[in-house]
């Protein structure tokens, strides 16, 4: 019953095509249709089984440093109507970007206070490590500062210094508000020793522009105060006197005795912090680190995958993608030698083509 | 207002949040799938009858369930290699044998060598000796669930508790940068007593404690950790690295010595109050902590499952899965396809 159905189903097609065209051309025609099927369907069954081979893979290397200094408490974003520390910020925006950074990426973590980085764990792989690493990024707390200066450019430099001991294409991605803390003396400021660009990576500013108040936490992470005025001059601590000259102290100044506090002028808003753009710009420029700002919705997936960021490397690669490129080639195939001795694709590309030409040549 | 829509409507969708797209421009292979339908024709019979036999309506439905696979099977095969994703999932896993944190000092002192006379290969630093040790411990025993808190001037959470023995190996490795400031071993170990505070108590917990010295604890300090270790019921094990100058926990103190001008005496005295399993090793060189390692190797646990976060869950397989599908009817229809007219 079934084949007079089908003999029916062939039927309904007529052709007005002629005799010849279809002997000659039919067989040849008739066995690529079928090797295009078979070559679906062989091409999805091997997928099905997960093939996967080491072959050279896009992946990216990253060194995610967190500022654990306690201006990145500051609650100053907002996300869902819900305030956020800058911390929290930067914790989940490194979380995010786990998950988007394909397998056989490698991730080493840091952190950073007072002058330098503790590099908490060497570089790991991110697929199957992905569970240590994340509950690692989430721990992290400014109650791990073993001192409670932020000294951003010797912590920066610190990091670049140990970005290429982790790896050849260790990128850097170092999350900060910028802020100095106490302010620091610009004689005694280090220089970078590499040449800019050694090593590439983001400079990711945290917080906003308008300055807010420190928050002190206890050890339960409640709010205990805000850091006042009076309190953090008592920290500012500037170096040497300036003036050793034997004559300027005969005529009464006595830089030696006296206090060597960086100023008024730049402790009047010492216990504020926001986010210092113009030291992250220029830090950036320095070391040739790109500076970007992470506002609430921004994604630093993005960067940490964008162009640049790329170190290629034998990685252990899933062939479902080739495979499935292959097929859709088979697919259109197939599609392409059901139809073309149809005349309906002839018409079909003769009307696509009078369309063409009537646009490009309107004259005629 | 319609983008406004538009927005909430794809908010609400979870895109990005609950789930993503590895790549999307894969998806621009989707209006292929409305090349059956425009195409029109079939393989073609040279046979100046056919257009005189009626319409055959099951040969249409045929016809048009056939151009629906057609379609199915490329909208399948661009969402599939799109990659679909479900984020933040997570994995049941059951772990066997003790819990173990490892409880690391960091601080300057450890980059101090055991002797300090002898060749190089005799002054070895402890800091390397204690990685040496944590790392046989860590290469053995795979049941046990292991973490690691580092800690000098403030304790920092290197490896969380977890069955990662390679990312354990990582942090141990990380710490080869040196040690630095003071030896804050109370709150080293609380951060890692913390770390059982969420679980229940299924088997052995342990930790191990590897430093070089003791601290001055306060009262109200060493009654806090008291309560910690009661609470968690975990047993301590003390590997200390004793140098030549230290003294050893071994022989009692002379009479009459003031128990503070050794700190490390005063916390063997005060761990052995704790009323939890408490046993020190003193590793003068470093085959004496092999002992420490058999011990803590011992430790037993009853099955537990936990729950361990994977970065994403692959959602393709089933689009494959689906463009197969597809495929297999696609074949079955060939072969119920009229090859040859024969009247």
């Amino acid at each position: 019953m079934w084949r007079g159905v089908v003999k029916s189903w062939g039927k309904r097609l007529p052709s007005g095509w002629s005799e010849a065209v279809w002997s000659v051309a039919g067989n040849a025609q008739a066995t690529w249709r079928k090797s295009c099927l078979i070559g679906i369907l062989l091409l999805l069954t091997l997928v099905l089984f997960k093939p996967h081979w080491y072959l050279p893979n896009r992946v990216y290397d990253w060194y995610f440093v967190v500022d654990i200094t306690q201006s990145m408490n500051v609650p100053d974003y907002q996300v869902a109507g819900k305030s956020m520390s800058r911390l929290q910020m930067a914790k989940q925006s490194i979380r995010k970007t786990l998950s988007a950074l394909p397998c056989g990426s490698q991730v080493a973590l840091g952190m950073f206070t007072e002058r330098n980085v503790v590099n908490v764990v060497e570089p790991v792989e991110v697929c199957s490590h992905f569970a240590a690493l994340d509950q690692t990024v989430a721990s992290m707390d400014w109650r791990m500062a073993w001192a409670a200066d932020s000294f951003i450019s010797h912590g920066v430099y610190h990091a670049l210094e140990q970005a290429p001991q982790l790896g050849k294409q260790m990128r850097v991605m170092f999350f900060t508000d910028g802020q100095q803390a106490p302010p620091a003396n610009p004689k005694y400021m280090p220089s970078y020793a590499g040449k800019p660009g050694d090593v590439q990576g983001y400079l990711v500013g945290m917080g906003q522009r308008t300055p807010s108040k420190i928050p002190k936490l206890d050890e339960k992470n409640a709010v205990a105060g805000y850091w006042e005025q009076e309190e953090v001059q008592r920290f500012g601590n500037f170096g040497m006197a300036e003036t050793l000259s034997v004559l300027a102290m005969e005529q009464g100044q006595h830089d030696r005795n006296a206090g060597h506090g960086p100023g008024n002028n730049l402790l009047e808003n010492a216990h504020l912090s926001a986010l210092d753009a113009q030291n992250l710009q220029r830090l950036a420029t320095i070391t040739g680190l790109h500076y970007v700002r992470l506002d609430a919705t921004a994604d630093s997936s993005h960067w940490a995958t964008g162009l640049g960021m790329t170190a290629w490397r034998w990685a252990d690669t899933d062939l479902r993608p080739w495979l499935g490129w292959a097929a859709c080639a088979a697919w259109l195939g197939y599609l392409w030698l059901t139809f073309a001795a149809g005349p309906g694709l002839v018409a079909w590309a003769r009307s696509v083509k009078r369309r063409i030409g009537g646009i490009t040549r309107p004259g005629k | 207002m319609w983008h406004d829509i538009a927005q909430q409507g794809w908010l609400a969708t979870g895109y990005g949040e609950h789930w993503g797209l590895a790549h999307g421009w894969p998806l621009l292979l989707l209006p292929l799938a409305l090349l059956p339908w425009r195409w029109q024709g079939q393989i073609h019979f040279p046979h100046p009858a056919l257009q005189g036999l009626p319409v055959d309506p099951l040969s249409v439905w045929l016809e048009r369930s056939w151009k629906a696979t057609l379609s199915l099977l490329i909208m399948a095969l661009s969402l599939a290699l799109s990659g679909p994703y479900l984020k933040s999932q997570f994995v049941e896993k059951v772990g066997r044998g003790a819990h173990v944190m490892i409880v690391l000092d960091r601080s300057a002192s450890m980059n101090e060598p055991f002797v300090k006379k002898g060749d190089a290969q005799a002054r070895v630093p402890k800091m390397e000796v204690a990685r040496k040790v944590l790392k046989t411990l860590v290469a053995q025993g795979h049941d046990d669930l292991m973490g690691m808190v580092t800690f000098s001037t403030s304790p920092i959470l290197a490896a969380p508790l977890g069955n990662d023995r390679v990312f354990v190996q990582a942090a141990l490795d990380a710490t080869e940068a040196g040690g630095m400031g003071f030896t804050a071993v109370a709150r080293g170990l609380g951060m890692a007593l913390d770390y059982f505070a969420d679980q229940p108590v299924t088997g052995a917990r342990a930790m191990v404690l590897v430093s070089d010295g003791g601290a001055h604890l306060d009262g109200k300090t060493q009654d806090m950790l008291r309560a910690m270790f009661m609470r968690q019921q975990a047993s301590l094990y003390w590997i200390y690295l004793r140098s030549e100058s230290g003294v050893s926990l071994k022989q009692s103190l002379a009479e009459g010595e003031n128990i503070d001008a050794y700190p490390e005496y005063a916390l063997h005295e005060y761990f052995q109050t704790l009323n939890v399993p408490y046993r020190v090793y003193e590793a003068e060189n470093p085959e004496a902590v092999m002992a420490a390692v058999r011990d803590i190797a011992r430790l037993k646990n009853k099955p537990t499952r936990y729950l361990e976060p994977v970065s994403r869950q692959d959602l393709s397989q089933y689009a494959y899965g689906l463009a197969w599908l597809a495929a297999v009817l696609l074949a079955v229809m060939f072969g119920l396809e009229l090859k040859r007219w024969q009247s």
